[in-house]
């Protein structure tokens, strides 16, 4: 695969660019990362975490599965997943980093409420078999990557966020986009 | 208290309503419900799943918990729920309808979906509902949350993630008492529910006056 675009992000800053349909997204991070999709030709069509979960059945995003759109459609699938028996990806909670991934996706006009719940990698939580939720942060010693195949033409937006009780560590995360 | 309005939706209907705060409303069901709420002052403020979760702390929507606007603000609380003990509410699942049950259809999931992969489809479901009962107020289907989907009783695996539909419902309608926080339009879908035995029923809604 080429890299067409590779990017250092520090913590506490975002990344916004264009993924086109077949290209590889990869982020390589130990830190928590707030992710946004948008179909480009009409960013009224979103990543959402529910139909998210409804697709793959499945409340943890994980290799094979699928990312879905507000609309019913797909928008990623998730090649390979270096988190795996390490923590699991969040699909449950809000932004962490709100005003700032608000002024990331700046160009896509949104306010703090259109902008869409984000999926939270890296974000380890510990949910009990009775439903309790704990943040359980859980980071790799080393960053990991996880790769994300673009199903259509899109924008893609993230925060690298920064310590906090929910992320075991802020530092900086490496983005790249590859062309198979 | 006194009784404000009293409305049956049909199966595979919507309805909608304005709440003033303080009031609450009844839903009297053995189905499940897709259920909304808005801020009536600013639209925009709708319920979201992901910070109702986190100021519970918890997957599901229990008796106490309060449904949150995506910036935080409280919409409206449960203070009364006949399915406690029996099941829970979920907060994973988006609402069904004709794109949805039409995929399912063609990756012959059907199945594992709906318990079931023979049936009829129904031409709508609870996104069609939905966005019918929320036109007069200007609302489109983008900017309707995804729902609290009130009875659809889950069985989640917590290590695997692995969602389970079940079959799970009241055997005779009970009530959920929900009141308001703040002046609220709410709306809801009496889901076709095409996991249960029933296949979707009516649902009994009423606003009362404390």
């Amino acid at each position: 695969m080429t890299i067409i675009r590779e990017d250092i992000v520090a913590p506490n800053k975002g990344w916004i660019a264009d993924v086109d349909k077949g290209q590889v997204l990869r982020i390589t991070a130990k830190s928590v990362i707030d992710f946004n999709a948008f179909k480009r030709d009409d960013p009224r069509e979103y990543f959402d975490t529910a139909r998210t979960r409804i697709y793959n059945l499945n409340m943890y995003p994980s290799k094979g599965h699928r990312l879905f759109s507000k609309q019913n459609n797909p928008m990623m699938r998730i090649l390979e997943d270096g988190f795996a028996g390490i923590g699991l990806h969040d699909l449950q909670s809000s932004h962490g980093c709100l005003e700032a991934m608000l002024q990331i996706l700046s160009p896509l006009n949104m306010s703090a409420e259109s902008l869409p719940d984000p999926m939270g990698l890296f974000r380890n939580l510990n949910i009990s078999q009775k439903g309790r939720i704990r943040p359980a942060p859980k980071g790799p010693p080393e960053p990991v990557s996880i790769d994300l195949e673009a199903e259509i033409n899109l924008i893609c937006g993230l925060m690298n966020c920064p310590a906090s009780e929910t992320s075991a560590a802020g530092a900086p995360c490496t983005i790249t986009i590859l062309q198979p | 208290m006194q009784k404000i309005r009293h409305d049956i939706a049909a199966r595979n209907t919507g309805w909608a309503a304005e709440l003033q705060a303080g009031q609450i409303l009844r839903l009297t069901a053995r189905t499940i419900i897709d259920f909304v709420a808005f801020d009536r002052l600013d639209y925009a403020e709708a319920f979201d799943q992901a910070p109702t979760k986190e100021l519970s702390g918890c997957l599901y929507f229990k008796r106490g918990h309060t449904l949150l606007s995506r910036t935080g603000a409280p919409l409206i609380t449960l203070i009364a729920d006949g399915f406690e003990g029996f099941g829970t509410h979920d907060l994973q699942f988006g609402m069904c309808g004709r794109d949805r049950h039409n995929r399912a259809a063609e990756e012959g999931r059907l199945d594992e979906y709906l318990h079931g992969s023979v049936m009829e489809l129904p031409d709508h479901g609870c996104a069609e509902n939905l966005t019918r009962a929320l036109k007069p107020y200007g609302i489109k289907y983008e900017n309707i949350p995804s729902p609290v989907n009130l009875f659809q009783n889950m069985d989640i695996n917590q290590a695997t993630g692995r969602m389970t539909r079940t079959q799970v419902r009241p055997d005779a309608p009970v009530d959920l008492d929900l009141r308001a926080d703040c002046d609220l339009l709410v709306a809801f879908s009496a889901c076709p529910d095409k996991a249960s035995k029933t296949k979707g029923l009516e649902v009994g809604a009423t606003i009362f006056q404390p």
